[in-house]
């Protein structure tokens, strides 16, 4: 181990191309401000910016290809890189939490690939190489895997890798379920964000999206008939609202594949950019079943994994199955860990004071807000009426929110517009908190946090508004099956399998 | 639940007051700046800096002090803490990562400090445990060191 490992690899020739094909927008952003500084001086010193800026690009490119240099030892892969500022980066095989690769538009049409390596430190590209060879890619992810599982801290004993052909698929999407799915995925997000760059567009080129004057005849009709213009925006905007769904979907999950291998699941998907990810099982803190309201009235879900990944960008979520029926759910679930899936009958409510308690927080911050404004603005005292609706929320909201204790992991089910299930195995568990607050207090109420590692701080499996006996008895018995739970674990590891 | 230790108070007493006296500060800088036209009152705005500054030199330690409690047993730590919000949160030692024992300068006087129990949560990824005499926290730090099982993910 203390022999220096020699970085003597080199990333993939193509990659001076496409690194600089890549940091050609980043030129073009500063095309404007350029314009505007020789603005009047011809055609020919525009020319001219443009070349410049393509040759720094190229020699950006070459120069980061000339001194990014990598090596692999036995125990760690070391990183060369910079162009000015050289920096060695060391990275132990058992410190990788995460190998993906992954291939966009250009690196496929030079048969490369981007392998990133994780290591759960926090920040973003530790240990990217961008990019290898395909082969050299998948090489990189053998060798690394089965160095960092090979380590003494797993759990499990590591078959040799098969080749992808014949992993068994345990999910796998065909065209048209995508398809379906993008239906689902009806978005209008994306719609503010094309206005958005219309906008931009104005701005920089003097093009005003927003009057009508370039539809020309359309703007007088309209005029006439403002209310069929209405109706007729409404309809592109929903229509747009499906297509960009679509779209993005089938960007995202074409050919959405999730197979079993050693030790853990391999999803591969996208259509211009190939994504595969492996998820270790091992590594899978918690399992979340997620539908909105209209795809649940149709029967499909999505499973998501969190995974242990202390990069904050990928929010430690993995999904597993984007638009799946139940059943096809179970056995991924089933995959993973030991899930049983307990009858509706055995979940348990919360409280019913929580439709008080949530209704009189609404009421009281609702209320305040909307007196502020009328000061402002007196017609909007009208606003008071709709108050009423946080109550119906309130109420939908504890009809949708239960947990169930089972053998092997707490259930919560929370949500009306967007149900989750949140399984969570108990040796899992972080840390459990019992919190109350005030009013909480008065109602004698209160609520179980169950802290999990790579949770989101928006989202956890939280049990809110409990009677407050109750949420100290389940805190006490989450904790023992907890304990339970990790000496089983350690048992298991402790006696050798053969 | 174990209360912290006395020294506590007295520790978060002196950070309410340094905070006090900036309050004072500003608030006769308040007084001697705002123009008599606005037609207050002379001495409103310190006289309710100096009504805050008692309540909380005089009454906020000793509640906070108050809300805070802590419980050791063979396998987890209990620290419940908050007027306000009241929260307990219950870490089982396997799951804590790391520990740390540290001490600020006013809690250095006072031969006190704080213990933190770090696990790879979110939420409570750092859980603190203010107010312990040095030598007992020392010793937690200790007796929980050895109950961290390394041996699992």
């Amino acid at each position: 181990m203390k022999l220096e490992i020699v970085a003597d690899r080199r990333l993939h020739p193509a990659t001076f191309l496409t690194r600089a094909i890549k940091s050609l927008p980043q030129y073009a952003l500063g095309l404007p401000a350029m314009v505007g500084m020789v603005s009047g001086s011809g055609l020919r010193i525009l020319i001219l910016i443009a070349l410049g800026g393509i040759a720094a690009a190229l020699a950006g490119g070459y120069l980061y290809w000339r001194r990014f240099r990598y090596g692999v030892g036995n125990r760690e892969i070391v990183i060369e890189s910079g162009i000015f500022h050289r920096q060695r980066r060391v990275i132990p095989f058992d410190r990788i939490q995460d190998i993906d690769i992954e291939q966009g538009l250009l690196s496929r049409l030079f048969g490369t690939a981007k392998v990133k390596i994780e290591t759960g430190g926090g920040s973003k590209n530790e240990g990217d190489l961008d990019s290898v060879a395909l082969e050299e890619a998948h090489r990189l992810r053998e060798i690394l895997r089965r160095g960092h599982q090979a380590g003494p801290a797993e759990g499990q004993d590591i078959v040799e890798a098969p080749s992808p052909i014949d992993e068994p698929l345990i999910f796998g999407m065909d065209l048209r379920r995508v398809l379906l799915a993008g239906l689902f995925n009806f978005s209008l997000i994306y719609l503010a964000f094309i206005f958005g760059g219309l906008e931009y567009l104005e701005a920089w080129f003097g093009i005003d999206p927003w009057s009508l004057d370039w539809i020309g005849p359309a703007r007088s009709l309209a005029a006439e008939v403002s209310w069929a213009a209405t109706a007729f925006a409404f309809l592109v905007i929903i229509i747009l609202g499906v297509v960009v769904g679509i779209l993005r979907t089938i960007a995202r999950d074409y050919n959405f594949r999730l197979t079993r291998v050693p030790g853990g699941l391999r999803r591969q998907r996208g259509l211009f950019t190939l994504s595969e990810v492996v998820i270790p099982f091992r590594r899978v803190q918690l399992a979340v079943i997620q539908a909105g309201l209209v795809a649940r009235y149709f029967g499909w879900y999505r499973l998501e994994f969190q995974t242990l990944n202390a990069d904050a960008a990928r929010s430690g979520h993995q999904v597993a199955a984007p638009f799946a029926r139940i059943e096809e759910v179970l056995p991924i679930l089933g995959a993973v860990h030991k899930a049983t899936m307990p009858p509706d009958r055995d979940y348990v409510r919360v409280s019913k004071r929580h439709i008080l308690r949530q209704s009189l927080r609404w009421l009281s911050l609702g209320a305040l807000f909307i007196l502020g404004l009328s000061i402002a603005w007196p017609p909007g005292l009208a606003l008071l009426l709709v108050l009423p609706l946080g109550v119906a929320a309130a109420a939908l909201q504890w009809r949708h929110h239960r947990y169930c204790p089972t053998p092997d992991a707490i259930h919560v089910r929370q949500g009306w517009l967007t149900r989750r299930l949140w399984i969570v195995p108990y040796e899992k568990i972080q840390s459990i908190s019992v919190d109350q607050g005030p009013l909480q207090r008065k109602l004698s109420l209160a609520s179980i946090a169950i802290d999990t590692a790579g949770a989101s701080l928006l989202r956890a499996p939280n049990i809110i508004n409990l009677p407050a006996a109750d949420a100290e008895s389940l805190a006490a018995r989450l904790m023992v099956a907890h304990l339970e739970a990790r000496a089983m674990l350690r048992r298991r590891v402790k006696t050798p399998i053969s | 639940m174990t209360p912290l230790s006395p020294s506590q108070k007295n520790v978060l007493r002196v950070r309410t007051a340094i905070f006090s006296l900036i309050l004072i500060v500003f608030a006769l800088i308040a007084e001697v700046a705002i123009p008599g036209d606005l037609e207050l009152p002379t001495g409103i705005i310190l006289g309710l800096a100096l009504v805050a500054s008692f309540l909380l030199i005089f009454l906020l330690p000793d509640r906070r002090y108050r809300a805070w409690g802590y419980d050791e047993t063979a396998d987890e730590l209990q620290v419940q803490h908050g007027i306000w919000v009241r929260r307990r949160t219950i870490v089982p030692f396997g799951r804590v990562q790391h520990i740390d024992v540290s001490q600020g300068p006013i809690e250095r006087h006072y031969r006190i400090g704080t213990l933190t129990l770090h696990t790879a949560g979110t939420r409570s990824s750092a859980v603190a445990l203010p107010g312990l005499d040095l030598d007992q926290a020392e010793r937690m730090r200790d007796e929980i060191r050895g109950k961290i099982r390394q041996d699992l993910v």
